[in-house]
């Protein structure tokens, strides 16, 4: 990969890596330390990435998701990626608009559901990317995504009224 | 819900682009570039090993042929290196000076905001503390100054030959050079001593208007009594550890453990007995503090009485809120504050700083000391810690957070917590009035107000009644005690941990 290849992926790809990356932590520091180490890791092995097995999107996004889950894991040690209920809590209306209600809720899953909404609902990615850049099988992936699209409609059953406001 | 909803309401979700000033990582760094920037990881065994082969070479060429000092251009007083510490000295410079004296030049008194050990290179220093006898130290010699002690002498003992000696010292990260001090002082009036680690027995205030050495976000201690409100500044009590002071309901100590993060105030009084308190050792990395009148060491996290003549009785708490300049102002804009000493006011911007940062995010791992380690939380996790009958709960900061206002059980009393997430402002209270069971929520975001579902009540978040039935009504205050993890959890073994998710 020439230095300009890499200069365009960056520019191309930087907004989509950070928007995975912000929705998965939580935060914007995090957000951006796992942006640049997810370009650090292209610069230094481009070779890791098979453009025969997917896009370079998925690509980055696959090792974005391994950072966040690092991430993840070095504050949650004890607790576990998935579980299998649907026992979400639904989420408290007095707090913040809509859109903080819906990432309170997402942010509430599991990371295992969680990444699978963020790839498929957010960045469009199609379930056999999800599935390469989660290293799981497609039947796992419609799965996880099934039970969390179950937990997002419980968190999110008090808003089942709401309309948006249109200008 | 169906999909189609469900799909609607998640694009409501926006997340930003990555900021303008992210860059790309650099492509293609140069190699050599690492011996500029490089790191590179040690065994601590290795580096000591190393360490001491510099330390043995530099002793053995000391004791070769003694070179000619040149006196024809005496070498300077300054600083040689400076370096923060971390791990349980964080907060803390590691600094090396050297020192030189003309003959007949001698500083005046002072003292360092910490321990000094120095060695004597060439000549002979003369050396003195607390007026006692003069020391000679020869060259290739050692002295040895404890924390806080008074510097009496300091001069080179030989009336015809200078004298060059360099210092190690460990002081409170951005204090004033403490070479600085005695290098102005070989030629210049000696100023005030600086900052030794005592408590205050007699402090002064100053108002709200004058407190100019104090940001919105300092956080402090505040305390009320009748129509007196008092604002004792975390970053000025973090460098007294005590501060006595008289309220019109009687005596209190306004106490601080930097390494806990704790700050709790006290009735000075034991059985009629009012008692003043100063540092006296860590114990658990936590302060223990003596009383002037009766001897006793009192453990500041828990106010007991560890040994001494009154061992085993426990002071008593005073209602303290621990909360931010701002926030104080607002509320008792007649405040007093604490005014700091001279030469401590010039730190409180670099404490202030620091407690503000280890409050929001607590360094990593446990300071030396400790007593257990409770891993449920990380160490220094900020909580607000509570006892109530035989059960204590620790709330951590960063749950309170996000669940602003707690409805909660604690031995058995029904109690409301309160945060204000903006200033990180805990307050707790007994959830009843009357006798009648209150439930709370948060009526903003900033919890500045909540309201009770049973009768529709606006309350402020210091528990006063502002509309509705029960307007004019003041709920009862409970104690909190902010803390780090592990204070907290090695004095209260098995307290429960409150989770946001356990309920609002």
């Amino acid at each position: 990969m020439t230095d300009a290849e890499f200069q365009a992926a960056f520019a191309l790809h930087k907004d989509a890596v950070y928007r995975f990356a912000w929705r998965m932590s939580g935060s914007a520091p995090a957000a951006e330390d796992i942006t640049q180490d997810v370009f650090v890791g292209l610069l230094r092995h481009p070779g890791r990435f098979d453009p025969a097995r997917g896009t370079l999107r998925a690509f980055l996004l696959g090792i974005a998701r391994n950072l966040a889950l690092k991430h993840w894991r070095a504050e949650h040690r004890f607790e576990p990626l998935d579980d299998d209920s649907v026992a979400a809590e639904p989420v408290d209306l007095d707090r913040g608009d809509v859109g903080d209600m819906v990432g309170r809720a997402v942010r509430a899953l599991k990371p295992l559901q969680r990444e699978v909404v963020i790839l498929v609902e957010y960045e469009g990615l199609t379930l056999a990317e999800v599935a390469g850049a989660v290293d799981a099988d497609v039947g796992t992936v419609k799965s996880r995504l099934h039970r969390a699209r179950e937990n997002l409609r419980r968190a999110l059953a008090p808003l089942r009224s709401w309309q948006p406001t249109t200008t | 819900m169906d999909d189609q909803e469900l799909n609607r309401l998640l694009r409501e979700w926006i997340a930003p682009d990555a900021p303008s000033d992210l860059r790309p990582p650099r492509a293609h760094e140069p190699r050599w570039r690492w011996l500029v920037t490089g790191t590179i990881r040690v065994p601590v065994p290795v580096a000591l090993a190393a360490l001491l082969l510099i330390a043995a070479w530099i002793m053995s060429t000391r004791l070769g042929p003694t070179p000619t000092p040149d006196t024809s251009a005496p070498r300077r007083s300054g600083e040689l290196a400076r370096y923060p510490l971390t791990g349980p000295l964080e907060g803390f410079d590691a600094v090396l000076v050297e020192l030189n004296f003309q003959p007949g030049v001698s500083a005046a008194e002072h003292r360092h905001p910490g321990p000094i050990l120095g060695y004597v290179v060439d000549g002979q220093m003369r050396t003195a503390i607390n007026h006692e006898a003069d020391q000679v130290v020869p060259a290739g010699g050692t002295f040895f100054e404890p924390h806080g002690a008074l510097h009496t002498a300091f001069s080179s003992a030989n009336p015809d030959a200078p004298v060059r000696a360099v210092a190690f010292l460990v002081v409170p990260t951005g204090s004033p050079l403490t070479e600085r001090a005695t290098a102005q002082r070989e030629s210049q009036t000696p100023q005030g001593p600086p900052m030794p680690y005592t408590a205050i027995h007699d402090p002064e205030f100053v108002a709200a208007s004058e407190a100019t050495f104090l940001q919105d976000d300092d956080i402090l201690l505040g305390v009320t009594s009748g129509n007196v409100a008092k604002a004792y500044p975390a970053g000025d009590l973090s460098q007294h550890g005590s501060v006595f002071d008289q309220l019109p309901d009687g005596p209190i100590s306004v106490t601080w453990c930097g390494v806990c993060n704790t700050g709790l105030v006290f009735h000075a009084e034991v059985k009629g007995r009012t008692l003043h308190f100063q540092y006296d050792r860590m114990v658990g990395a936590n302060e223990v503090q003596k009383d002037l009148e009766t001897g006793t060491s009192w453990q500041q996290a828990t106010g007991e009485a560890i040994d001494g003549p009154l061992k085993g009785t426990r002071l008593t708490l005073y209602p303290v809120v621990r909360t931010t300049w701002s926030e104080w102002r607002k509320r008792y804009p007649h405040t007093m504050v604490l005014k700091p000493l001279p030469g401590y006011a010039e730190l409180m911007p670099s404490r202030s700083k620091r407690i503000k940062d280890v409050t929001r995010v607590g360094p990593e791992g446990a300071p030396k000391g400790a007593l257990a380690l409770d891993t449920r939380l990380p160490a220094r996790e900020t909580v607000a810690g509570l006892e109530g009958g035989r059960e204590t709960v620790a709330y951590p900061f960063s749950e309170l957070r996000i669940a602003r206002v707690v409805n909660d059980r604690v031995g058995g009393q029904p109690i409301v917590i309160v945060h204000q997430p903006s200033s990180d402002t805990t307050t707790a209270f007994d959830a009843r009035v009357n006798g009648k069971l209150l439930t709370f929520q948060a009526a903003n975001d900033a919890a500045s107000a909540v309201i009770d579902l049973e009768t529709r009540s606006t309350w402020n978040a210091y528990g006063l009644c502002l509309e509705g039935p029960l307007k004019g009504t003041q709920l009862k205050q409970v104690i909190l005690v902010p803390q780090f993890w592990f204070a907290w959890s090695q004095f209260h073994q098995g307290t429960r941990i409150f989770t946001a998710r356990q309920g609002r």
